[in-house]
Parts: C-alpha cells; sequence; structure tokens
C-alpha cells in the first residue's frame, strides 16, 4: 500500500476509524437557560 | 489488473483485523482525541477576566489512576489538549480506551499554571499549593470513535473573595494580607473520583499570600480566600506585610460589605499615610510597627481653606510590641512613666470622644479600633471577649497618690476607667503629643 493512503490504524480493541485534520467541539455542557457560571462579582473599590 | 483490485479491496475491509504492513514497521495505537474546551465564568468584571495565553487547565478522568492527567493548554485564542507527559497522546498512556465511560474534574490555578501533577495514595496532588482561588468544572465523558469532546463551564467556588492592590513591583508572595474576614484557602489534592479537597490548615487570623497580576498600571497584588463568619457588620480591618523584612501597613474601612464572589480593590500601595510637615497626607495605608506614630485628626474645609485638626500624634502600637495587636510589655505605673509618653486621663477621653470606636479583631486578636475622621489606631483588648486589657494613663488618682488611673478595654464591652494601684502591671500606648 502506498504510504499517501496509510491513513488508517489498527488499534486493538477498537474501532476502525480516521484521524481527521480538523477539529470536532461537541457542547456537552448544559443547554440555553443555563444558570450564570459563577466568576467574580464586579470589581467595586474600597 | 482485476484481481489486483480485488486483493486491494480485500485489504481494505480486513484491515480492522490485520496490521498493515508496508515493510518498515508503521503499526501504531493510535491516540485518542481530545477536542475539549473551557469557559470563562460569565460576568467577571474583576481582576483576571478571561483566559490568557499560557494559562492551563488540569482535567482528571475517573477512568484514569493518578498521577495520570491530561493538560489543556491556552494560545490566545484556542485550547489545545496534551498529555500529562508532554508527549503525544497514545492510546493507553491514560488507560482509557474506546467505550470508556466516567467523570472528568477540570481545576484551572490561577497562578500555578505550571504546576506539575502527582499521586498522594489514589489522589492527585500539585507540586505547590496555592492558597488562592481557582476555576472548577465536572464533565461526564465518552470515548466514542476515539473521541473524547465537551465544553468545561468553569466556575469560582462559593465564598471565595478577591483583593487586589496596585503595585507596580508586585512579585509572587512577596507580600501577605491580612482579613480576619477571610481564610486563606486552595486546592489541597483531588480524588481519584474527582472530589476537590480544599485545604484546612489556615485560619481566619493567617495572611493570604499576594500573587503578582497584570502589568502596567494595572500591575499589583491579587489576594483572595474563603470568607468565615464575619462578627463586625460593615467594618474590615487589612494588615499588608512584607515577606522579606516584615514591614507592614494597615488600613481600616467602614460601611462596606464582603459577599462570596466579592471582587475588591483596595488603596494602591502607594496611597501611603505620611506627613507633610505638620499636616497628614490622607494617604490610606498606615505604617505601623515598633516607634512608629501616626497623626490623627480632622479635615474641613475645602480646597485652599481645607483646615487640619490634631487629635494628637499617637503610636500605632504598645510600648514593648512590634505589631498593633500585639500586648506589648506589661509595666507597673512608675515605669510607665519613666519610659514612655503617657497620655493623661483627660487626653485619652478627649481622644476617645472625637473617635468611633469599633470592635474587631486584628491576625485574631481582640480590640478596638480608635477611629478618627482622619487616621485610626488598633489597641489591643484581651484574648476573651469579655475580659479586659488595661492602659495606664499618666494620672494619679487625686484621693490616694499611690493609685492611678488606667483605661480598660473590652472587646465584647465598653471603655471605662478604673483607678488601681501604681503597682499594677498594664500596657502602655504612648503620645507624643496632644495639643487640645
Amino acid at each position: 500500500m502506498e504510504q499517501s493512503q496509510k491513513r488508517f490504524y489498527e488499534t486493538p480493541g477498537l474501532e476502525l476509524f480516521e484521524l481527521k485534520p480538523e477539529r470536532v467541539i461537541c457542547q456537552s455542557g448544559p443547554m440555553d437557560g443555563s444558570p450564570e457560571y459563577r466568576g467574580f462579582n464586579q470589581e467595586e473599590t474600597w | 489488473m482485476w484481481i489486483l483490485i480485488v486483493m486491494a479491496v480485500a485489504v481494505i475491509t480486513s484491515c480492522g483485523q490485520e496490521i498493515l504492513d508496508s515493510g518498515s514497521d508503521i503499526t501504531e495505537t493510535a491516540p485518542i482525541v481530545f477536542n475539549l474546551t473551557a469557559n470563562h465564568p460569565d460576568a467577571t468584571k474583576a481582576v483576571k477576566t478571561g483566559w490568557e495565553a499560557g494559562d492551563v487547565i488540569f482535567v482528571f478522568f475517573s477512568g484514569a489512576a493518578a498521577p495520570k492527567h491530561l493538560k489543556m493548554h491556552y494560545d490566545g485564542s484556542a485550547w489545545s489538549s496534551a498529555e500529562y507527559n508532554g508527549s503525544r497522546q497514545t492510546e493507553g498512556a491514560l488507560g482509557l480506551a474506546n467505550g470508556n465511560v466516567g467523570t472528568m474534574r477540570a481545576v484551572f490555578l490561577p497562578f500555578g499554571s505550571d504546576a506539575t501533577v502527582s499521586a498522594s495514595g489514589t489522589d492527585f496532588v500539585f507540586s505547590k499549593t496555592y492558597y488562592a482561588y481557582y476555576l472548577t468544572a465536572t464533565l461526564d465523558y465518552t470515548v466514542s470513535n476515539g473521541k473524547v469532546s465537551g465544553a468545561f463551564q468553569m466556575e469560582i467556588p462559593d465564598d471565595y473573595v478577591q483583593f487586589f492592590v496596585e503595585d507596580a513591583d508586585a512579585q509572587d508572595e512577596a507580600y501577605q494580607l491580612g482579613c480576619d474576614a477571610v481564610i486563606p484557602t486552595g486546592v489541597a489534592s483531588i480524588s481519584a473520583n474527582g472530589t476537590i479537597t480544599e485545604t484546612s490548615d489556615k485560619t481566619a487570623a493567617d495572611d493570604m499570600l499576594g500573587y503578582a497580576y497584570g502589568s502596567g498600571d494595572n500591575k499589583g497584588y491579587l489576594f483572595s480566600g474563603k470568607l468565615t463568619t464575619w462578627k463586625y457588620g460593615s467594618n474590615y480591618y487589612f494588615a499588608k506585610t512584607k515577606t522579606a523584612d516584615g514591614s507592614r501597613a494597615d488600613y481600616f474601612v467602614t460601611g462596606k460589605t464582603l459577599s462570596s464572589h466579592s471582587a475588591v480593590k483596595l488603596p494602591a500601595a502607594s496611597d501611603v499615610y505620611a506627613l507633610n510637615g505638620d499636616t497628614p497626607n490622607k494617604g490610606k495605608w498606615v505604617p505601623v510597627g515598633s516607634g512608629i506614630t501616626v497623626k490623627l485628626g480632622k479635615f474641613s474645609g475645602e480646597g485652599g481653606w481645607e483646615h487640619f485638626s490634631d487629635f494628637g500624634t499617637w503610636y500605632t502600637c504598645n510600648y514593648g510590641a512590634t505589631a498593633p495587636e500585639q500586648y506589648g510589655t506589661k509595666s507597673t505605673f512608675g515605669y510607665a512613666t519613666s519610659n514612655a509618653t503617657l497620655p493623661t486621663k483627660s487626653q485619652f477621653e478627649t481622644f476617645i470622644n472625637r473617635c468611633s470606636i469599633v470592635p474587631i479583631t486584628v491576625h485574631g486578636v481582640y480590640g478596638k479600633v480608635f477611629n478618627a475622621p482622619s487616621g485610626f489606631v488598633f489597641l489591643p483588648s484581651y484574648s476573651q471577649e469579655q475580659l479586659s486589657l488595661i492602659y495606664w494613663t499618666s494620672t494619679i488618682y487625686e484621693n490616694d497618690n499611690s493609685d492611678a488611673y488606667y483605661l480598660s478595654i473590652t472587646h465584647g464591652g465598653s471603655i471605662s476607667f478604673i483607678i488601681t494601684s501604681s503597682t499594677a502591671w498594664a500596657c502602655i500606648r504612648a503620645l507624643v503629643n496632644q495639643l487640645y
């Protein structure tokens, strides 16, 4: 098999999959309507 | 040709079961790809908002034993993930496999991005304990098709507060800040299932360590810790100490409220009390220590017509003490009058009448702040709230000159003048001069 075709790798115990160059982001956090995530409050001067 | 195609197809469809071999060893186990990002908490308007290049988030997996972990790095615009040993991710290094499920715990140490992680039994511990706030989040994970994805919604735990002091020369841990409403707290360890255990070795009497943050005009020290029960209402006393030499300046403020997630900007480090000739400069941080005095009084009028009423120049510490909350050296009346300028009973009375007197603790010591319109001093009372500490006046009792007046200060009670034998032992808070 030519080098250019070597995109597939065996991973014992894993299903065959292909590495993709682009990043896939899945938002698995809370959806819209979620509560405000707490940071510090507006800074006040004393 | 036809035979070759068939063979090629056979290889492709069966290569899930066979090792591909070009003659050189290209076999490798594929890495799990971590597509993780993190959102900084909303509504953060305090110091250190948003992520910065160089920030690191440590990610701990319930399916990966200590010390294995993932580090997310922020490059200024996006997050990338790298295995804890910095090498390319390889399946097996974290012990995860396709189909695994579990929980991830993400931890961000604002001043500890260069920390390392080691195992303490089955717990994860950082190479250094930072007594400062942290951001954290959890997410369930599934290794699906060789990927783990998710977005952490990072939060600051409840009850953390922060204080910022501008200082162009800020360096990590060069200054400490004491405020008895706040306990210095940080991450002590993380358990195998991702539970964070915070430190518990500090009390409200301990100082927070300052960490340098910012640049240019906005450079300074960030101090943080967790609120504890506060009994003194809207009054707060801050003691700022330089680590290297113990030099200290204090700031007292009234009419303020600290609550969970408060972010407070205190006076700049350069805003320091000093005398311009005979008149105080209104500097907020009052230097305190052995032999250090402060002129108290009241400003009235405005601009060129401003007038300063002098309430007297008082020592910031008791005789023999090096900090305002120390009792110092107790003396009999005779020794006291020969070694310090004692206020008369009348001078004490005048001073007391001109100040608001506020019970508070400083480094855990009970006492009262004598708060003039301009300036303040702290006089300690006794180690129990309802008992008193006594201070000599220079006034002999008019009916028996073997007795003299002392001032009794009770934290949980009143201030009063009491007559006692001049052989009694009492503290001394000296007065340099009081004009009227």
